[in-house]
């Protein structure tokens, strides 16, 4: 009976004194990044949660009256195709890859932002020294994790970018 | 090895604690004597988190989010009040209790798995990621054996330890379901 008259005195205690929120959400996108030989050209696709993605247009939309809903498609996109150049960045040999944003599809539940960049070297030499810095979101969520998943001659690594990693990784087929 | 790592941060994310919760709730009666009670509790609580997960991610069973958190949260307080009502016996049930309510925690997991995962990587990834959330779960466990094991060392009442934790998971739990009652039952 002491015992428990001692719990629930404890258990009070922390009611009334323990007022951090108590909830976990996931904070994360993947990123599919293809090398085509046959088009010759590197593409791919960010797949991001809707609402996640919304508060991040809000957040460069702040400094103006409106809200990224309010705004029309195209406007929507070039605002996508600000915000991918600015976080997320390829380099392959230490040469920059020229990732171009270059559509959007919104599905139920997720948004897809195409891009595409072209390949100016040979095939080979995108075997080696990947270099992916991917801090898409991370501006809104430190918790953010972006997973990449590279895709090269049949060959597949994923890894993920996030604040343990300086939102950085690197890789070598 | 990605998924492995996955499952592995995932578990050990002190952000989502109510995984850590629970397995504090699961193993109060628990020491290294028990050692093989312990493999199976844990073991238990991963087959019935990896089935839901599965099953939840792949939309075979579909439960609205709210609820899911809800019943987490009912988990870790009833566990923690199953033990306290035992008097930190141990029971039989644990390891069926473990199975259902690991169950629950998988269904959590499910709308997040089936983001992560692609479609040709889905069962290849689900293995890995449930074998690292396995080896968190055994991670968090042997730390919270040894805090026991060291308390009782000092002369710490492993009863009164118990009776400490108990009274902090109570009280987090209780939180959780105070927050997480979902709006339409009122």
């Amino acid at each position: 009976m002491k015992k428990l008259v001692f719990i629930l005195i404890l258990t009070c205690f922390g009611l009334a004194g323990f007022t951090t929120k108590v909830k976990h959400e996931f904070y994360v996108s993947v990123t599919d990044i293809y090398v085509d030989a046959q088009k010759a050209q590197i593409n791919g696709v960010v797949k991001c949660f809707p609402d996640d993605w919304e508060r991040a247009m809000n957040a460069l939309l702040s400094h103006q009256l409106e809200r990224y809903v309010q705004l029309d498609s195209a406007t929507q996109d070039s605002l996508h195709r600000v915000y991918l150049k600015k976080h997320f960045n390829v380099k392959v040999g230490q040469q920059p890859i020229a990732l171009t944003f270059s559509g959007t599809v919104t599905g139920p539940d997720e948004v897809y932002l195409l891009f595409e960049g072209p390949m100016e070297m040979p095939f080979e030499a995108y075997k080696k020294d990947w270099n992916v810095s991917h801090t898409l979101l991370a501006d809104i969520y430190p918790s953010q994790e972006n997973i990449v998943i590279l895709h090269y001659s049949g060959q597949k690594y994923t890894s993920s970018c996030r604040e343990g990693n300086n939102y950085e990784f690197n890789h070598s087929f | 090895m990605f998924y492995v790592e996955l499952g592995l941060r995932h578990i050990l994310d002190i952000q989502g604690y109510d995984h850590m919760l629970f397995l504090i709730a699961l193993t109060l009666p628990l020491t290294f004597k028990e050692w093989k009670q312990v493999i199976w509790w844990v073991t238990a609580f991963t087959l019935g988190h990896s089935l839901t997960l599965g099953l939840a991610a792949t939309d075979i069973i579909v439960v609205e989010s709210n609820w899911v958190e809800l019943g987490i949260s009912l988990t870790i307080f009833l566990t923690a009040a199953f033990h306290l009502m035992r008097n930190f016996s141990l029971s039989k049930a644990g390891p069926y209790l473990s199975l259902v309510f690991g169950g629950v925690h998988g269904l959590g997991f499910g709308s997040y798995y089936s983001f992560i995962a692609q479609n040709d990587s889905f069962w290849w990834a689900w293995l890995p990621f449930n074998i690292g959330i396995e080896l968190g779960q055994i991670f968090i466990v042997v730390v919270l054996l040894f805090v026991y094991s060291i308390s009782q060392k000092i002369g710490v009442q492993l009863q009164m330890l118990r009776s400490l934790i108990t009274g902090v998971v109570l009280t987090l739990s209780t939180l959780m379901i105070l927050e997480r009652i979902p709006n339409e039952l009122f």
